[in-house]
């Protein structure tokens, strides 16, 4: 068909990572536990920025064990907690798409069409298909964590915190997110994800962490999917916080132009 | 420029271009960033030449700390300089079934190259480029086609139509043009492109009755999904964060003929849009008016003589959500006219001077996405007998019957394997066209797709693929397999 409207004609992992920058550069939660909520505010206190730039490599393995990879490589701006533009660069074949990309809005621009898509439907409960089956929309989705979690603190060391949070969406595909906080970092390092279906579904941890103006910033994030033996590694080639960015990049009716 | 030339010059580009990966550096990198961790991909950015200094972050001189304002365009910059050629090569070949009689099948093949160029020589201008290129033979081949309508017709012998193509020397196999060139400039809150510009309007999957830049007749709806380019300028003005005015003057009709008749200088033959765009929560929609014209010969044969079709409309359009389920839909009212000019005392008669599109989109079932879409094409005929198949083939209209369906659910089964079925209805006479295909990313730049055209309903129905011309019965398209390979540089 001449239209490429359907979300499935767009790499699935970019759907979820265009989301996943809407969302998640900038992190603020409201945890119902006092201990919770004051590891949580300084966290968001480190992570907050005005805008953000990077240039994003994302690497799917469609078997965990082998070292074969499905490679993406994305320019990424980034405004506040809800806003996002990338742009691809490679692979060849979709170099030039565009997404602007809200809390709840993804607009993908296709290059050859000249149409800007709106994609509907959320499917916030399934993973998303094809190559980015190991983030799922409700992973990588917009929002703080004060909106979607209610968290209470599980365990703490030395060196780090457990914290626990049920999701406060009744429609979410899990049943509890346990999130381990490196004090040092005041980050996270690890996320479980649990279902009522398989239990310990995913984890995503983060590593390499670098300072970048003046925050502690992870630059390898990585999505195992124990049930599919599967997973996604985000590499973050360049980032930079609270620099200029072309204001037409955040318009949803210019950001392709 | 000859076609001979112009491969010359795409192999010399192509190869320029085609680095390998581990021999590419990444500007601006200074060693590793971020430092390694052993998990860690060994990926380098695609692109990368030349030392760090001669390539700093976009917006940022060499010897500046301060990054400046950051864009695409700037962004254009780790990517080669300011320059970036890609594109594609694809392989089809097909297979025909006159009749389903594996006996008479016929076949076809086609090149297709796709040249695209990107230059951003600053912050605020760009320009793209896209040429193309096709090599047909057989039943891929247009000419071949448009001959095997005409031999139907009886309206000429195959002697004498090679002999008109060995009399106007043409190689009619091969096809050079460029399809896309265009300049586009920010300036504050207004936008300015021109050039040869893709002008896509509408929302709708299969129909968009909004885009009348273009004969829908002239999409290659078996090759690709490039919109042709309309030579055109085209402004846009942002007046508040949710409101933005879009136009376009063209100067080119939408049937484009080949010949240069004197009424195409005439400035009542210039077609233009204008629509007001707009969003609010989950929904974006325009409103705007659109002139169309199209020159044609209304009298084939000899002498050509043009004649133009001027056209205004009332357009509009929207998406956005209901709940799961994704809704979309756009709309072109016809203004009453007096031959070429608006008569409001004409009246507006319905549905015939109306199109509309309607559809459902759901994406929330096992990586599926299912869409459903009814056409109201008001200029059809509800009867087989009332066809206009003469307007059909002046490219007047787009479609012979006033109500059609389509139905399409693409599922994702495996990593990089997408299977689509799809189906058009005519549902006036109840003809209709399947669409299966498969498709398999083999690598991240190499796809295999298998697709079929399956046309169905009694003869001379519309998407039967056969036409009732009066006095003879048109084969069109049969059932028809495709399979093609494309590779992305």
């Amino acid at each position: 068909m001449k239209n490429n409207r359907n979300s499935s004609a767009i790499p699935a992992a970019v759907l979820a990572l265009a989301l996943f920058f809407a969302g998640t550069l900038s992190v603020t939660a409201q945890p119902s536990d006092p201990a919770a909520l004051k590891i949580i505010r300084r966290i968001d206190a480190q992570q907050t920025a005005d805008t953000s730039a990077s240039r994003i490599s994302m690497h799917v393995y469609p078997n965990m064990h082998s070292g074969e990879s499905r490679d993406y490589f994305i320019e990424s701006f980034g405004k506040g907690e809800d806003i996002s533009y990338m742009e691809f660069v490679a692979p060849r074949s979709i170099k030039g798409m565009k997404i602007h990309s809200t809390d709840e809005e993804v607009r993908v621009y296709f290059p050859s069409t000249g149409r800007v898509r709106r994609i509907t439907g959320s499917g916030r409960s399934g993973s998303v298909g094809g190559v980015g089956g190991d983030f799922s929309y409700e992973d990588m989705g917009g929002g703080s964590l004060e909106e979607n979690y209610t968290f209470s603190l599980l365990d703490e060391s030395p060196g780090e915190w457990i914290l626990e949070g049920i999701p406060t969406d009744s429609e979410s595909s899990y049943n509890r997110v346990v999130f381990f906080i490196d004090r040092e970092l005041d980050l996270p390092v690890k996320i479980e994800y649990y279902t009522p279906e398989d239990g310990h579904q995913k984890t995503m941890t983060a590593e390499n962490f670098t300072v970048v103006d003046g925050r502690n910033t992870s630059t390898l994030i990585t999505m195992t999917n124990h049930r599919e033996l599967k997973k996604t590694v985000l590499k973050f080639h360049s980032i930079s916080f609270d620099v200029a960015v072309d204001e037409k990049l955040f318009n949803p009716q210019r950001f392709y132009r | 420029m000859k076609k001979r030339t112009f491969l010359y010059v795409a192999l010399i580009l192509i190869c320029a271009a085609w680095a390998p990966a581990d021999e590419i550096l990444w500007p601006g990198d200074n060693g590793p960033w971020p430092p390694e961790s052993d998990g860690a991909p060994d990926s380098t950015w695609p692109d990368e030449a030349g030392e760090a200094s001669e390539s700093p972050w976009p917006g940022e001189s060499e010897n500046s700390t301060d990054p400046g304002t950051l864009t695409p365009s700037s962004a254009g910059s780790w990517d080669t300089g300011t320059f970036s050629l890609f594109g594609y090569i694809s392989w089809m070949s097909g297979l025909e079934f006159p009749d389903w009689n594996p006996a008479d099948t016929l076949t076809g093949s086609m090149m297709h190259l796709r040249l695209k160029g990107d230059w951003s020589p600053e912050a605020s201008i760009d320009f793209h480029l896209e040429a193309d290129y096709r090599a047909a033979f057989g039943r891929l081949n247009p000419q071949a086609q448009a001959n095997n309508l005409l031999l139907q017709l009886g309206a000429a012998t195959e002697s004498e139509l090679l002999n008109a193509q060995s009399a106007a020397g043409e190689d009619f196999h091969q096809e050079f043009g460029i399809d896309h060139a265009w300049g586009l400039v920010n300036i504050g809150p207004a936008d300015l492109k021109f050039g040869l510009c893709p002008i896509a309007w509408g929302t709708g999957y299969a129909f968009n009755p909004t885009s009348r830049a273009y004969s829908a007749a002239s999409v290659d709806l078996i090759s690709d999904s490039e919109t042709p380019g309309t030579a055109a300028v085209i402004p846009s003005l942002q007046i508040s964060p949710r409101w933005s005015l879009h136009g376009y003057l063209a100067f080119q009709d939408r049937l484009r003929p080949a010949q240069t008749p004197q009424i195409e200088s005439d400035p009542a033959n210039l077609p233009f849009g204008i629509k007001l765009l707009g969003y609010a929560g989950s929904w974006d929609f325009s409103f705007g008016i659109i002139k169309e014209v199209s020159l044609y010969d209304a009298d084939p044969g000899d002498p050509v003589e043009f004649t133009a079709l001027r056209r205004y409309y009332a357009a509009w359009d929207f998406i956005g959500q209901i709940g799961d389920f994704g809704l979309y839909g756009e709309g072109l009212l016809q203004a009453p006219a007096d031959g070429n000019s608006i008569d409001w005392k004409a009246g507006i008669e319905l549905p015939e001077q109306l199109q509309a599109v309607i559809g459902i989109e759901y994406n929330e079932f096992e990586n599926t996405t299912l869409t459903l879409e009814y056409f109201l094409h008001g200029p059809g005929a509800t009867d087989e007998d009332d066809y206009a198949v003469d307007l059909l083939l002046a490219g007047q209209q787009d479609m012979l019957a006033r109500d059609y369906l389509t139905a399409a659910a693409t599922r994702t089964f495996i990593d990089y394997l997408d299977v689509t079925a799809a189906a058009i209805v005519n549902l006036n006479d109840l003809s209709f066209i399947l669409v299966p295909e498969i498709s398999y990313q083999l690598y991240d730049n190499f796809q295999l797709r298998a697709s079929a055209l399956i046309p169905a309903g009694s003869t001379g129905s519309e998407l039967s693929g056969t036409l009732d011309s009066g006095s003879d019965t048109i084969t069109v398209f049969q059932p028809t397999l495709i399979l093609e390979c494309r590779l992305s540089f």
